[in-house]
């Protein structure tokens, strides 16, 4: 969105390629350590997936390597990748685009 | 060690001088300090993006550190009521930990902190998995490799139970 101001004398510029409504994926990557059990609880508690979904993503990202587990604006990335490495998972954080 | 569940409190009893060793480790193994591996592994880096990854360092990784840090000393606070009991008849120590329910999610934590700081550290799994191979004979792992593999598994163990009879899905 672009910014606005009513002083002909001030130039306000968005920084190109921050804007914070553009999506955001939030990345598991597997590791050798957590138990499968316990990656599917994470999920469901900082994500709210049901039983299957969270089964689904934990397989993914343990045959795979890593998943996308959620994508959304950037506040809220942010704070899911923060409440995945608080249970000591991976989590990482992509521009969606 | 046996461990048992009651009402109020899980319970690690005939707990042997050597795994006793490995659980007094505990606090030290999961101090995310003690090493650029650990600090690398427990609080990795989160984006590329250079002002993603600033707001990271500047608030959200100084709240994972306080929380590491809160809980390692809720464990090493139960660590230190360890009561120590002299059982006739058996040679040596035996030890008795009594620790709260409400604190089972603690452990876990601190548990699955220290074997992923131990993996990076002295990469057990990479051992173990060799071993089951046949591609290294257990001859050719040294004592202290051992030991760790030990305390590894002693760790695991107790998160096991934990995950099965403590931790409740959502």
């Amino acid at each position: 969105m672009p910014l606005t101001t009513d002083d002909p004398d001030v130039k306000m510029e968005e920084k190109e390629g921050t804007d914070l409504d553009s999506p955001w994926n939030v990345v598991l990557y597997d590791d050798p350590v957590n138990f499968m059990g316990f990656v599917t609880i994470v999920l469901r508690r900082v994500f709210g997936y049901s039983e299957a979904k969270a089964e689904e993503l934990m397989l993914q990202v343990h045959h795979e390597g890593k998943s996308v587990v959620w994508t959304g604006v950037r506040e809220q990335a942010e704070l899911y990748a923060q409440q995945l490495q608080a249970h000591r998972l991976l989590a990482s954080m992509q521009r969606a685009n | 060690m046996r461990v048992e569940l009651e009402k109020k409190a899980w319970i690690l009893d005939e707990i042997g001088e050597v795994e006793w060793f490995m659980l007094s480790q505990l606090p030290e193994s999961a101090d995310f300090n003690r090493s650029e591996k650990a600090r690398r592994r427990i609080l990795p880096e989160v984006c590329d993006d250079e002002d993603v990854a600033a707001d990271w360092r500047d608030y959200a990784r100084p709240e994972l550190e306080a929380r590491f840090r809160d809980e390692i000393r809720v464990v090493a606070s139960d660590l230190r009521r360890v009561e120590e009991l002299l059982k006739k008849g058996k040679s040596g120590s035996q030890f008795r930990l009594k620790v709260p329910v409400e604190h089972a999610e603690t452990w876990y934590g601190v548990l699955n902190q220290a074997r992923l700081i131990l993996n990076e550290e002295h990469e057990v799994v990479e051992t173990e998995v060799s071993l089951m191979s046949g591609e290294l004979v257990p001859t050719a792992i040294e004592e202290q490799q051992w030991l760790i593999m030990v305390q590894y598994r002693i760790y695991g163990a107790l998160q096991e139970f934990l995950l099965t009879h403590l931790m409740e899905s959502p």
